[in-house]
């Protein structure tokens, strides 16, 4: 079979297209993603723990992000408190880990700079099978060839059908805030 | 009558103290020290990747929060963090080895805290070196 100069260049084309395709449909990925959240209550003792270990990916072509937090990774200062929070409320055996899906809205990639961008983010989180859509604003830009995204959001424990007991109501604030440092690497 | 006040105090005060003993205790317990635990079970990196990725709710409720000792090729390393073996991420509790490389087999201890199948890997935190 002889090919004519004309398909020849077609597939030439064609193979061109397709490798800037696999290029540009790049993965940002963070492998040691932080994730904080704190329920204090002012005059108790602070509610808070910390995830140094969180998995953040984005797509940048689909501007598609995906999260995975496992929740034994949470890390409080009082221990009595994390095996409360491991045992009691988030049940870690049976629901080890919170995931999260969603997209940026109208980010650019390759029109990232070195400033602060306000990225907003849409999706939703999935904890103790419970799904909560969440909705904000990120502040996103590059450093030293890292991706820094950063930003916060609020959910409450009912989001996730978590039961505070009425002793412990009083110490726990009712709204969660959950905030977020990833640095995002091209792989 | 003095020494009944005497004995009485002493009482109350060894009653008060054993109180706060426990509350301390109970309250105010100590972080587990995954440096110092025992290793429930010893493994290749590559074996525990299997059993996660073969089964994760079994090996979930075998491995979760159980101190395991790993051996396995260093595939990756990232500040405080490596790869072992393609499958399993560690992370330590001080600052890791500055002289590890990629390549070298290596074994270490540390807490398995569940998989991440975005990336298909075990993490493990607190980790230190053993070998």
């Amino acid at each position: 079979m002889k090919l004519s100069k004309s398909a020849l260049l077609q597939i030439c084309f064609m193979a061109m297209l397709f490798i800037t395709a696999s290029v540009s449909a790049q993965k940002l990925i963070d492998k040691k993603g932080k994730i904080t959240f704190e329920a204090s209550e002012e005059t108790f003792e602070p509610v808070k723990a910390s995830n140094s270990s969180v998995t953040a990916i984005v797509n940048t072509e689909t501007n598609e992000i995906a999260a995975l937090a496992l929740m034994k990774g949470f890390r409080f200062k009082n221990s009595l408190m994390e095996e409360h929070f491991n045992e009691n409320y988030i049940e870690s055996e049976t629901y080890p880990k919170a995931k999260f899906r969603g997209k940026l809205l109208d980010f650019e990639y390759s029109q990232l700079g070195n400033e602060n961008t306000s990225v907003v983010v849409e999706g939703k989180i999935e904890l103790r099978g419970k799904e909560k859509p969440i909705r904000t604003t990120l502040s996103v830009k590059k450093s030293n060839g890292s991706i820094i995204m950063q930003g916060s959001f609020k959910v409450t424990p009912a989001d996730f059908d978590i039961e505070i007991p009425s002793i412990v109501r009083k110490k726990i604030a009712n709204e969660i805030i959950v905030s977020l440092d990833f640095k995002l690497d091209a792989k | 009558m003095k020494k009944k006040e005497l004995i009485v105090t002493g009482v109350l005060l060894v009653i008060l103290l054993s109180v706060f003993t426990v509350y301390n205790y109970v309250f105010n317990a100590e972080h587990r020290d995954i440096a110092a635990e025992e290793a429930v079970t010893t493994m290749t990196a590559k074996e525990i990747f299997d059993h996660f990725k073969v089964n994760e709710a079994l090996a979930t409720t075998t491995y979760l929060d159980k101190v395991i000792e790993l051996k396995g090729e260093v595939t990756e390393i990232e500040d405080n963090n490596l790869v072992l073996s393609n499958g399993v991420q560690v992370s330590f509790l001080n600052n890791k080895d500055s002289n590890l490389k990629t390549g070298t087999q290596i074994v270490i201890k540390g807490r398995c805290v569940g998989y991440d199948e975005l990336l298909e890997l075990v993490k493990i935190d607190q980790s230190t070196l053993i070998k």
